[in-house]
């Protein structure tokens, strides 16, 4: 089947040269002389390259790359420029372009850019056609941030190269780098964990190479050290960025020869391992201050898995409350409770600095505090929880309907009646978020009588 | 984040044990989760995810009952304290599928244990809200209402 090729450029006559080129090689080719032109015709046909101009009459050829990669058929885009630069490379390449041509010598090299994108793509097509069957314990959530993630972990998984897993603090780097050990050929061997951020420098080389008896005091007998665990598994160095630089320097060498020397020792050891790396720290940032080796940045970011916080995993937070749930209640022996919408709807309105990790030691407080209980409501959470979502809440419906209970000089004011009920019953959820329930605190932190508090309550 | 000290079994060692880590740990309170095959929070504090807890192996078949309930230890991060000197790749096998933190075990194992407690203990950021931060998120609440 021939490929199709749209060419987008405002100059004809180049258009019409690149066509002919194309068409004589046995592919299909369309032309269009402007952004929106061409997305019109990129929607009737799939697809498989878009060459695609910068300068165009309706717009930059560079920052309508996202627009044209996403379309049904995803095709490779391949920017022509008639300047080129250095940042409209950066910038084609870090949106995703498969290459960035001067125009030029386009004629002449176009061919094996075109050539190889297809094959590439070609490939491509073939993997995602062949279905992959991801064990992903402890990984929930069907968002497209969690699912951009899973597809890493699976192209991972499938190789034997180094990983570095970065995210903020809770987004679950040591669940992804189980994830990738337990889809790769060396699942059935050894995930050695090593806390680079809980082992002293003292500790932390005998540890990882192990040591031979006598080498320091204490040393009473050999140790095989964790580097030697790890042969024909996975080792697992969490929180590298807090590695000695001393102790970097010798752990690049066993990366790059597999082999090392425990200490005291005179006799090398060699071990077959994949290593997967994490940090919530930017290693870049720790390079340029010199407190981060450069090549061991490098050898451990084969592949580079950021994950999303959990503010950027939309809709997933009501499959992970179930899910933390029901393994908190049957951990603490407690029959499962019913939850009620109120309960998500707070969860789901709060932006969750400390993502997943801050979610579960919230529920397990829930737990603790709903013993008894048959139902989960939004006053089992704790208050910062519910201060923050019921704020954020009010300022979501404030925008949404922003002449409501206000006077602004052109909108119809409310009745007096009205706009007194919705300032009180706004007034009553802040006061009881903010009192957590306790009825007594509310009346003296108010003013008001407990008799009236109830009264208004009852409203 | 808090700091706990388990065993499958009570003996006299154990007893010492936990005397010495209250005694080189004074700014760290360890709080002790009993004896027995379940872990259930004391009344004390709520077990949260992410906290430490060291678990004190006296015995082959106390590891083989760990590993055969790990579930139950999965959300702490783990130190393994053995009381056995000479470890072949059995036990160490045994103590890997519990994704311990750290393993100590001989002549420097306390102190060892201890020291990481410790460094652990100061890398934890705990976000639940301690009374200080609850104080803090209603005086800005205060201030946005």
């Amino acid at each position: 089947m021939p490929k199709n090729i749209l060419i987008i450029d405002d100059d004809k006559t180049l258009c019409l040269m690149i066509a002919s080129l194309l068409d004589t090689s046995g592919y299909d080719t369309q032309s269009a002389s402007c952004l929106n032109e061409g997305y019109e015709i990129a929607l009737t046909s799939n697809f498989d390259i878009v060459m695609l101009d910068v300068q165009l009459p309706d717009g930059n050829g560079l920052e309508s790359i996202p627009r044209f990669s996403t379309l049904p058929s995803r095709p490779e885009i391949i920017i022509m420029t008639a300047a080129a630069d250095s940042d409209g490379a950066q910038k084609a390449i870090e949106s995703g372009a498969w290459d960035y041509l001067e125009k030029t010598n386009i004629i002449k090299e176009l061919m094996l850019p075109v050539t190889r994108a297809l094959q590439y793509r070609e490939e491509k097509n073939k993997i995602a056609a062949a279905p992959v069957i991801l064990k992903r314990k402890n990984i929930i959530g069907d968002s497209s941030a969690i699912t951009q993630s899973l597809e890493q972990v699976a192209y991972s998984a499938a190789s034997d190269a180094a990983v570095l897993i970065t995210g903020e603090t809770g987004t679950g780097k040591e669940v992804f780098a189980h994830a990738i050990h337990n889809n790769s050929k060396r699942a059935k061997n050894n995930f050695i964990v090593v806390d680079c951020a809980a082992l002293p420098s003292t500790l932390i080389e005998s540890n990882l190479f192990g040591h031979s008896k006598g080498a320091f005091t204490g040393a009473d007998q050999n140790s095989s050290g964790l580097i030697l665990h790890a042969d024909s598994g996975t080792l697992f160095l969490d929180e590298i960025g807090e590695l000695p630089l001393e102790t970097q320097k010798k752990f690049l060498r066993v990366l790059q020869e597999q082999r090392y020397r425990p200490v005291g020792s005179t006799k090398e050891v060699t071990s077959d391992f994949r290593v997967i790396a994490a940090t919530n720290r930017n290693l870049e940032e720790m390079v340029a201050k010199g407190k981060f080796r450069e090549d061991l940045l490098f050898r451990l970011r084969s592949f580079h898995i950021e994950l999303p916080p959990l503010r950027f995993r939309e809709g997933d937070i009501p499959e992970l409350t179930h899910f933390i749930l029901d393994k908190l209640w049957q951990r603490q022996y407690q029959d499962p409770k019913a939850i009620s919408r109120e309960f998500i709807e707070y969860l789901e309105l709060y932006d969750w600095p400390g993502n997943v990790r801050e979610l579960q030691q919230t529920l397990e407080e829930v737990v603790a505090r709903s013993q008894g209980h048959q139902t989960l409501f939004g006053f089992h959470l704790p208050g910062r929880i519910r201060i923050k979502a019921t704020q954020a809440n009010l300022s979501n419906k404030e925008k949404a309907t922003p002449v409501k209970g206000k006077i602004g000089p052109k909108s119809k004011p409310l009745k007096w009646k009205q706009y007194k009920e919705d300032m009180e019953s706004q007034y009553l959820k802040q006061l009881m978020a903010y009192c957590e329930g306790d009825v007594k605190l509310a009346c003296e932190e108010s003013g008001i009588s407990r008799a009236r508090l109830y009264e208004l309550l009852k409203k | 984040m808090n700091l706990f000290f388990y065993s499958l079994t009570d003996s006299a060692q154990r007893s010492r044990l936990l005397s010495k880590f209250e005694l080189i740990l004074p700014q760290h309170p360890i709080t002790d989760l009993g004896v027995g095959r379940g872990v259930v929070s004391p009344l004390s504090c709520t077990i949260r995810s992410g906290d430490v807890i060291i678990v004190y192996v006296a015995e082959l078949y106390e590891l083989e009952i760990l590993v055969g309930a790990r579930e139950k230890l999965e959300s702490f991060r783990k130190i393994l304290l053995l009381e056995s000197e000479e470890l072949d790749r059995y036990w160490f096998s045994l103590c890997r599928q519990l994704y311990p933190r750290y393993i100590a075990h001989g002549y420097c194992a306390v102190e060892e244990t201890a020291i990481v407690a410790s460094k652990m203990m100061k890398n934890c950021q705990p976000y639940m809200a301690t009374p200080v931060q609850y104080a803090h998120d209603q005086a800005e609440g205060e201030q946005k209402g």
